[in-house]
């Protein structure tokens, strides 16, 4: 496409070219799109405070256990249980999550490959995490979550190891 | 010194001193860059089509691998710009794996659309007819000034390359996409009555 440039070279002589600098319209079209972003689209409340919590206290060497397979997100109707398997480098965290009645839920997990190592229950705004260890077959049991509060899993196996950090979820 | 200016150089002197003390170990400056930029990482991965109820998982991705590279981002516009390319490059790797069939007991509601201009919420006619153009961009366009719109002015550049836009295709000067919502304003009698 060729358009027409102004004298010195930087732009279309019409104002609405490409390489003109930016002027006070582009400015008032970006500080609108900033705003009508955030008000028709922005994050929830509560979102920034998740992320500063999901990257706090584990200092600067953790290793990150991505989801691979279901959904960090709890269902409101969730009768059913649901399942969700997370991959580091070094581990595989794989959490099955049973209603437990009374807005509870049980979590069942297993580490692979299978090892006695030390889980903890991390939750926004709990204070102390909830901490359960292993047994030889890599299998642990958390029962009586409260349904839908975020928790994080941090696995931590002895001195040498990297501790491994999952995302937050919605048990 | 206007108030654009000055705010950009508030944001980007808080990031710099925030960075300083990330890297020095202290980790209130890792809390205080992710308060600063979580909000700017919502839009990158909503602007890659992420669900809402997924991007908290996206972007925590970009957080905790933050958290090991560290020692190699010197300066408040290198981590901007490796933080939007993390959260882009994750937000993809989600949305392969959504392409893959889902157990139908874990699925999410798909959310609805973004409003329809004509639905009421927006209340100001400058704003509504602004949105109303904004929809007739491409995706790329409409990506690009969604993400665009949240930095300021002195990382317009190195965002815009951090999305895989063609350099410099915004930055002290308009670029394409911005070109074209202005003219559809221009040419808008709405536009220029409000």
């Amino acid at each position: 496409m060729s358009t027409p440039s102004g004298p010195d070279g930087t732009g279309p002589v019409d104002g609405t070219g490409p390489l003109d600098a930016l002027d006070a319209l582009d400015t008032e079209i970006l500080e609108r799109l900033d705003a009508l972003h955030d008000e028709l689209d922005g994050p929830p409340p509560g979102f920034t405070d998740l992320m500063v919590f999901a990257v706090a206290a584990h200092g600067l060497n953790v290793e990150l256990a991505r989801l691979e397979e279901g959904a960090l997100a709890a269902r409101a109707d969730e009768e059913l249980a649901r399942t969700l398997t997370f991959e580091a480098d070094s581990l595989s965290v794989l959490v099955r999550i049973a209603d437990a009645g009374d807005d509870r839920v049980r979590l069942d997990g297993w580490i692979a490959p299978a090892q006695r190592a030390e889980v903890g229950l991390r939750t926004p705004g709990a204070g102390a995490e909830r901490e359960v260890r292993t047994d030889d077959d890599g299998r642990f049991v958390v029962d009586g979550l409260p349904r839908g509060r975020p928790v994080q899993i941090v696995v931590r196996r002895g001195p040498d190891a990297v501790p491994v950090v999952t995302p937050t979820f919605e048990p | 010194m206007p108030p654009a200016e000055r705010d950009t150089a508030t944001r980007t002197e808080r990031l710099a001193e925030a960075l300083e003390r990330a890297r020095a170990g202290d980790t209130s400056g890792l809390d205080d860059i992710v308060r600063e930029l979580s909000p700017l990482l919502w839009h990158v991965a909503r602007s890659q089509g992420v669900d809402r109820a997924e991007v908290a998982d996206v972007v925590q991705h970009s957080w905790l691998e933050l958290v090991s590279r560290l020692d190699g981002i010197r300066s408040p516009s290198a981590l901007t710009a490796w933080l939007v390319t993390t959260t882009k490059r994750e937000a993809w790797r989600l949305n392969r794996r959504r392409q893959t069939p889902i157990d139908p007991t874990t699925m999410v509601d798909v959310e609805a659309d973004l409003p329809d201009p004509a639905s009421g919420l927006i209340e100001n006619e400058r704003d509504r007819v602004l949105w109303t153009a904004f929809q007739q961009l491409s995706d790329r366009c409409r990506e690009l000034l969604r993400v665009v719109a949240m930095v300021e002015r002195p990382d317009y550049a190195v965002v815009s390359e951090a999305l895989g836009m063609p350099h410099g295709s915004i930055g002290p000067t308009r670029g394409r996409c911005l070109a074209k919502l202005r003219a559809l304003l221009l040419a808008d009698a709405s536009w220029q009555a409000s």
